[in-house]
């Protein structure tokens, strides 16, 4: 399987991801200055996923930006300090930043002028959005619906705006070179890769967390469903986490 | 991995699963043909080798060359009906090379899940079918394979050649102790030449896609079912190897659903034949249960036999134990059928894991717009 228009990628540098056995699979690592999508319903470790790819950029003295919306820093240092990433320790470096946005304010333009300046002063090599389902979802706050109504705009074109910010941040993240990892959530029995419906679209790649059970034995699945400039299999394997993070088991077929 | 099993594995992956073949529904597995205009889809199950092995154990022990014969028919009975079903070409309406060509592919089929090889030979002048197989399902096992190996294949081979009077036997068998199972179809009169012992069935029918079959088995969203037979496999539980789909080392096979009708059909004939079936399949379902080691059962049949095509089902541990399965796939022979396998394994699988005797002894049918079955002790 192939991306449509480009050229097999010897010549693309690539960014390790920090799953064990990934990188195999997708001719050394996702593109610089990509942006991957990883969905997963609940529980897949999305998460988990981007804090390990956050990790293995500190461990290569990568500057990295991890910006969380749904945990506080404190739990997202907690959660990864289960897998030895000692983010505390790779901020005190200047290694690392974690932002927390603020759910209500992020239909705000200034929020965005705010990180457009942190990246734009920082030049990160790596970062971690958790979660673009919480942008397109975030409630129009009431400064953005005062300022809409200045300019003559209503709800519905309001609402459609945390889907052009999501748009905004991706531009800004391509502009500037960074190798993106986009976490979405994605709902079970709902159609689409994504409850967003929209980063699985504008997304260089598109990485699927699964869980699949049978009784009460659990398998974790993962899926690279596309990847530009890169040459994928397209088929699914499994993972598990182990202590020093993900690793992909072998899959013979 | 060899050359060969590069080319099954392509097939099973590429062809045979994903694209004739709808797996990736929970509760369903289905295979997809158009016929002219309209598109067909035919309900399948994906089925346990270890049950066949034991229901064949079982009659043969009881009932000799009575079982035998019944056994056969059934197998019989079923390729011919699931040829005509399946709209396979015949000497009717085919050339020869249309028919070599459908042969090769069905062998690649077989190759699939039921052999780790296989190769034919055609004589059409003679009415001749030979195949020989590497690891054959059932039959490598018990020696036996009436159902799968000489009746089935028999049963095709009839409706290829639209000739009723042609049957089957198996002259070699990996069970038996030989190298290979090697099955040849031919009129009698060749066959007595080679063995005087063999079975006959003429009493075929044919059966056509029709709209109720359609309404009654079309893909729903199920409630309960989360996994499909593509999670299954893609997450590991199920694994594939050189013709071989196995959970935790036990093969199952790909087959329309309507052979457990014909085979519930077969044995009923012979007295107290029903009473064994529900015995060997009670057997089955304790191995299972067995098998899968501690796991709640409640969730396990959901999960597991969804995934194989059995429909959508849930496990209703109240006062009164039932397990109702919305979507059981619906046939002509529905309402003739006490559903003796199905409940005979969910019998054994509760059994086992209560340490209670457990019979679901009875069921009840609703087809107002599908097939919901309920069964209860």
């Amino acid at each position: 399987m192939m991306e449509e228009g480009v050229e097999l990628g010897t010549n693309i540098s690539r960014v390790k991801t920090g799953v064990q056995g990934l990188d195999n699979l997708i001719e050394g690592g996702f593109p610089k200055g990509s942006n991957i999508v990883v969905t997963g319903v609940a529980g897949t470790g999305k998460s988990i996923f981007g804090m390990g790819f956050i990790a293995e950029g500190c461990r290569n003295n990568e500057k990295c930006l991890y910006i969380t919306i749904e945990q506080s820093p404190d739990e997202i240092v907690e959660q990864a300090m289960q897998f030895n990433w000692d983010f505390n320790q790779w901020e005190n470096e200047g290694k690392l930043k974690i932002v927390a946005l603020d759910y209500r304010r992020l239909s705000e333009m200034e929020t965005y002028n705010e990180l457009t300046r942190l990246v734009e002063e920082n030049h990160y090599d790596r970062l971690v959005i958790d979660s673009i389902t919480s942008i397109v979802n975030s409630p129009i706050s009431p400064y953005t619906i005062a300022d809409g109504a200045d300019r003559g705009l209503h709800l519905p074109a309001l609402a459609e705006m945390n889907r052009a910010n999501v748009m905004t941040l991706f531009e800004l993240t391509k502009k500037h070179g960074i190798t993106t990892v986009s976490i979405s959530q994605k709902v079970e029995g709902k159609p689409g890769d994504t409850l967003d419906n929209i980063s699985e679209f504008i997304g260089d790649g598109l990485i699927l967390l699964g869980l699949v059970e049978v009784g009460d034995e659990l398998k974790r699945t993962i899926k690279v469903k596309k990847l530009r400039k890169t040459k994928i299999n397209g088929l699914t394997h499994t993972f598990e986490f182990v202590s020093s993070g993900i690793v992909m088991k072998s899959k013979e077929v | 991995m060899p050359v060969k099993d590069k080319i099954v594995s392509w097939w099973i992956q590429n062809v045979i699963l994903p694209k004739r073949e709808i797996i990736d529904k929970p509760g369903f597995v289905v295979t997809t043909f158009t016929e002219g205009t309209k598109i067909i889809y035919l309900r399948d199950f994906f089925l346990p080798e270890q049950l066949f092995e034991l229901i064949e154990n079982n009659i043969v022990r009881s009932y000799g060359n009575q079982g035998k014969q019944a056994l056969y028919s059934a197998g019989k009975k079923f390729g011919h009906l699931f040829a005509s079903l399946s709209d396979f070409p015949s000497i009717q309406n085919s050339d020869k090379k249309t028919l070599f060509n459908f042969a090769y592919l069905f062998i690649r089929y077989l190759e699939g899940t039921y052999a780790k090889q296989a190769n034919h030979e055609m004589d059409f002048e003679k009415k001749m079918f030979s195949i020989s197989f590497k690891d054959y399902i059932i039959c490598r096992h018990n020696g036996f394979g009436y159902i799968m190996t000489d009746g089935g294949i028999a049963g095709i081979w009839s409706f290829v050649m639209q000739d009723k009077s042609l049957e089957g036997v198996q002259l070699k068998c990996q069970g038996r102790g030989d190298d290979e199972c090697f099955v040849i179809c031919a009129p009698e009169k060749s066959i007595e030449e080679k063995t005087e012992i063999f079975f006959r069935e003429t009493d075929l029918s044919e059966l056509k896609f029709d709209i109720m079959y359609k309404a009654m088995n079309e893909i729903r969203e199920t409630t309960y079912a989360k996994n499909s037979l593509k999670d299954l496999i893609d997450a590991g539980f199920f694994y594939f190897h050189g013709g071989i789909l196995s959970y935790k080392n036990n093969r199952f096979f790909h087959c329309d659903t309507h052979v457990l009708f014909l085979l519930e059909q077969e044995i009923a004939k012979l007295p107290g034949g029903e009473q064994i079936l529900f015995d060997a399949s009670f057997e089955y379902g304790k191995l299972l249960r067995k098998t899968y080691g501690e796991n709640d059962y409640q969730k396990f049949i959901p999960d597991f036999f969804s995934a194989l095509g059995f429909g959508d089902i849930l496990v209703v541990d109240s006062e009164n134990l039932r397990i109702v399965t919305m979507f059981y796939p619906w046939t002509i022979f529905s309402k003739q059928t006490k559903y003796i396998i199905y409940r005979g394994i969910m019998s054994g699988i509760v059994s086992d894991a209560t340490g209670k005797d457990i019979k679901f002894n009875n069921f009840n049918e609703d087809i107002s717009q599908y097939l919901t079955l309920t069964i209860t002790v």
